[in-house]
């Protein structure tokens, strides 16, 4: 009899995810020197839990690769081995090349070969290095012939002196090393007048003689991989050791050539892994156990309730209105229960932050406590697929640009290290999500005379501090001096709050100069059942979120003007709101046609009100949406649709498309198709 | 009558200090004033700061303005040695 493993692989895929996952935290949470028995041991079982399912459904390359891994993990777990700095880098990296592989497996698509084996290497050669005396001892045996030295060129990117790496410790620290000789090369460096002091516009080309091994060399580069142009090749040897400089060299030009071409992979990997891993949702047991006592209650109910019709009298009256309370009261608490099914706790968005925080940070030149709160509140799975990229953005932004490097901390009297912190909480029918900083805050002058500059406020006049800071939210706008590849390329925080919005939630930010800022971020705890405004326009009625509505007013005559090729449009205090005269729009009879008989609904859109004419407003309710897409097809205008207690259907406003439509009106025909059946 | 600018760097100059060190160094040449900096006490000097006094002394050399170096402290000179710039500030000795 045949097996067909290929059944399993889904689930291999996922407990290898989260495998990862838990290597990655243990990793991040090992100190240098210290390891905690029980930490490498977790990440031991998860490498080996991988490479045991990679060798059974025979993916060879992610099993040999995850071995080289084991034996590491094997001999740290062992004490053989002492845990530097250098080997957990190296392990994360393991972990987000297994993670390329795996996705790579798992779509069917080539296993990036340069960047597996750029780290396979760095593991054998963590291997061979040895840092017990043990190992030192064994490895006095040549490995490696060292050459005469190292010829280094080193041209920082202009931004790297402000990420907290500075030339002058590097090369002391080169200086240490070996004989140093420094040419400095100044040609790229501009007129004083035109200087930016801040800005590094030199490079250097080192000779650095001695008996020096590559890796202690890479050593003083590696926190500014990524910051500069480095080249570094072996000193041609005075002795003749040609075969091993060749070997030597070539290994190098491996090192040195691949960091470029494989670098941006893990970040596009992380974001592949995201959305696949969140194909499917683990639930606990204890809700499918509730659901399970849900339903036999419910079949209960049911079974009274027929037992009841079939020899039924009006003297059993009051029976039956109890067992249809009871049916009403199984029926909800399921509804409800199906509902927890679909909520995972936001740790599940927060999880990437302490390795982005710990890659980030020391990017930066910056020393960042990241504290997570509320990791345990739970959110709707949809709206948790879709608030991931938003949260990172804010979280890149708050690393970049809010905290500062612990040199302007000191001087600012705090404490080097700045502290970011992600909390989460329920609050009503929302989840809030804040993202706070200790760091500089927003600098509102400079705000304010890029908004001036971009011609979005006119010079001269006076913002408060709240408006000042929402100017940030502005299409385009970013005040970042350097652009990097952090964040600050001007096309962040629009879309951030476009995207946020788009999910029927809001994004606001307070900030304090040099204290700090907090993005606070609303949303609703589930996509599929939000809170209506049912309205009734002529014979139909239509739902409008409750989210979108300011506020709703009666017309009172001589409030409303004509426009000329713009309509009719609302005073109210001291603005004008176009009106949209909804009968109109969906080609109604209304019950009158008078401005003054109807009710204005006016709600907002992206900074915009209009003024939405209604006959009647019936009751507020919370609804469920039903897809219009996927039951019919895409409307402009509507957002979906729902069953209201009678029975009809009643459609939901988008009001988005509302505008859309109300500025480009539909030909008489496809106007009909809105309205409800 | 040029008089001359005095700018004293303290015990501590880096890229936090830049941005008024060149104002300072920036309104000096506006006016052709011969600049002395004061470099004696430095205990921590990092390449931003170096590289803005490079610029300027570059600059400063070619327009025939003084500079004057007071008692450089070690920590100055090795700085000025590892980045390879020794060269450049023997020309004025």
């Amino acid at each position: 009899m045949s097996i067909d493993v290929s059944q399993f692989h889904q689930v291999f895929f996922e407990e290898s995810f989260e495998g990862l996952d838990a290597m990655e935290m243990g990793l991040l949470s090992m100190q240098e020197g210290s390891p905690d028995a029980e930490t490498i041991n977790t990440i031991f079982r998860a490498a080996h839990s991988i490479k045991g399912g990679a060798g059974t459904f025979g993916f060879s390359q992610v099993s040999e690769f995850t071995h080289g891994l084991e034996t590491l993990l094997d001999q740290m777990r062992n004490g053989e081995r002492d845990v530097s700095q250098q080997a957990i880098n190296t392990l994360l990296q393991s972990v987000d090349v297994l993670r390329e592989m795996l996705t790579a497996v798992q779509q069917g698509a080539e296993i990036d070969k340069a960047s597996a084996e750029m780290v396979s290497h760095e593991l054998e050669a963590l291997l061979q290095s040895g840092t017990t005396a043990a190992s030192q001892q064994e490895a006095e045996a040549p490995v490696l012939t060292k050459p005469s030295g190292w010829h280094i060129y080193f041209k920082p990117h202009p931004h790297l002196l402000q990420t907290g790496n500075d030339p002058v410790r590097m090369l002391h620290e080169l200086a240490e090393l070996g004989e140093l000789s420094v040419q400095m090369e100044s040609s790229a460096l501009p007129a004083f007048s035109d200087l930016e002091p801040e800005d590094c516009y030199l490079a250097w080309t080192i000779e650095l003689r001695g008996d020096v091994a590559l890796e202690q060399v890479n050593e003083i580069f590696e926190w500014v991989e990524g910051d500069c142009e480095l080249a570094i090749t072996a000193l041609p040897d005075e002795a003749d050791h040609k075969p091993a400089e060749a070997e030597v060299e070539a290994a190098h030009d491996e090192m040195a050539t691949v960091p470029a071409a494989v670098a941006p992979n893990p970040a596009e990997t992380k974001k592949v892994t995201a959305e696949t891993a969140m194909s499917s949702i683990r639930v606990g047991t204890d809700k499918v156990d509730s659901l399970i006592n849900l339903v036999g209650e419910l079949v209960i109910t049911q079974s009274m309730l027929s037992q009841l019709g079939e020899n039924f009298d009006p003297s059993r009256l009051q029976q039956l209105v109890d067992g249809l309370e009871q049916l009403e009261r199984n029926t909800r608490e399921l509804q409800e229960g199906i509902m927890r099914i679909r909520m995972l706790p936001i740790s599940f968005a927060f999880n990437r932050f302490p390795r982005l925080v710990h890659d980030l940070s020391a990017k930066m030149g910056k020393q960042v406590e990241l504290k997570l709160t509320g990791e345990q509140t739970e959110l709707d799975k949809t709206v948790m697929e879709k608030i991931g990229d938003p949260l990172v953005h804010l979280v890149r932004n708050s690393l970049d640009h809010g905290l500062e490097t612990p040199e302007k901390r000191r001087a600012a009297g705090k404490t080097e290290t700045g502290l970011l912190h992600l909390n989460a909480y329920h609050q009503g029918g929302t989840i809030v999500i804040e993202i706070s900083d200790d760091g500089a805050g927003l600098n509102e002058d400079k705000i304010l005379s890029k908004a001036i500059e971009r011609g979005l406020v006119a010079s001269g006049e006076s913002l408060s501090p709240e408006k000042i800071h929402e100017l940030i939210f502005m299409p385009g706008f970013s005040t970042a001096d350097v652009v990097s590849d952090v964040s600050g390329r001007g096309v962040g925080m629009d879309v951030v709050r476009k995207n946020i919005n788009s999910l029927g939630g809001s994004v606001e930010v307070s900030s304090t100069a040099g204290v700090g800022s907090t993005f606070t971020i609303r949303l609703p705890l589930t996509l599929a059942i939000m809170d209506g405004q049912t309205i009734q326009v002529g014979d139909q009625r239509y739902i409008i979120p409750l989210i979108s509505i300011i506020e709703s007013v009666e017309i009172k005559p001589g409030t409303v003007k004509q426009v000329t090729g713009k309509g009719e449009v609302y005073s109210l205090r001291d603005e004008y709101v176009p009106i949209i005269r909804l009968y109109d729009l969906f080609n109604l009879t209304p019950r009158s046609d008078r401005l003054e008989d109807g009710l204005l609904v006016v709600v907002e859109f992206e900074d915009r009100k209009v003024g939405l004419l209604v006959d009647e407003l019936l009751a507020q309710q919370q609804v469920v949406i039903k897809s219009l897409e996927s039951n019919y097809r895409k409307v402009t205008g509507m957002a979906g649709a729902t069953i209201l207690g009678d029975g009809t259907v009643a459609l939901i406003l988008d009001i988005s498309g509302l505008l859309t439509l109300y500025r480009n009106p539909p030909q008489q025909s496809a106007a009909k198709t809105i309205r409800a059946a | 009558m040029n008089s001359i600018s005095d700018i004293q760097c303290g015990e501590q100059l880096t890229i936090a200090h830049c941005a008024d060190i060149y104002t300072q160094l920036l309104a000096a040449m506006a006016e052709g004033q011969a600049v002395s900096i004061d470099v004696s006490q430095l205990q921590r000097i990092d390449t931003a700061a170096l590289q803005l006094f490079y610029s300027f002394q570059r600059d400063a050399r070619a327009q025939g303005l003084v500079t004057i170096w007071s008692e450089p402290s070690k920590v100055f000179c090795d700085a000025v040695d590892i980045l390879g710039m020794d060269a450049f500030y023997r020309q004025d000795a």
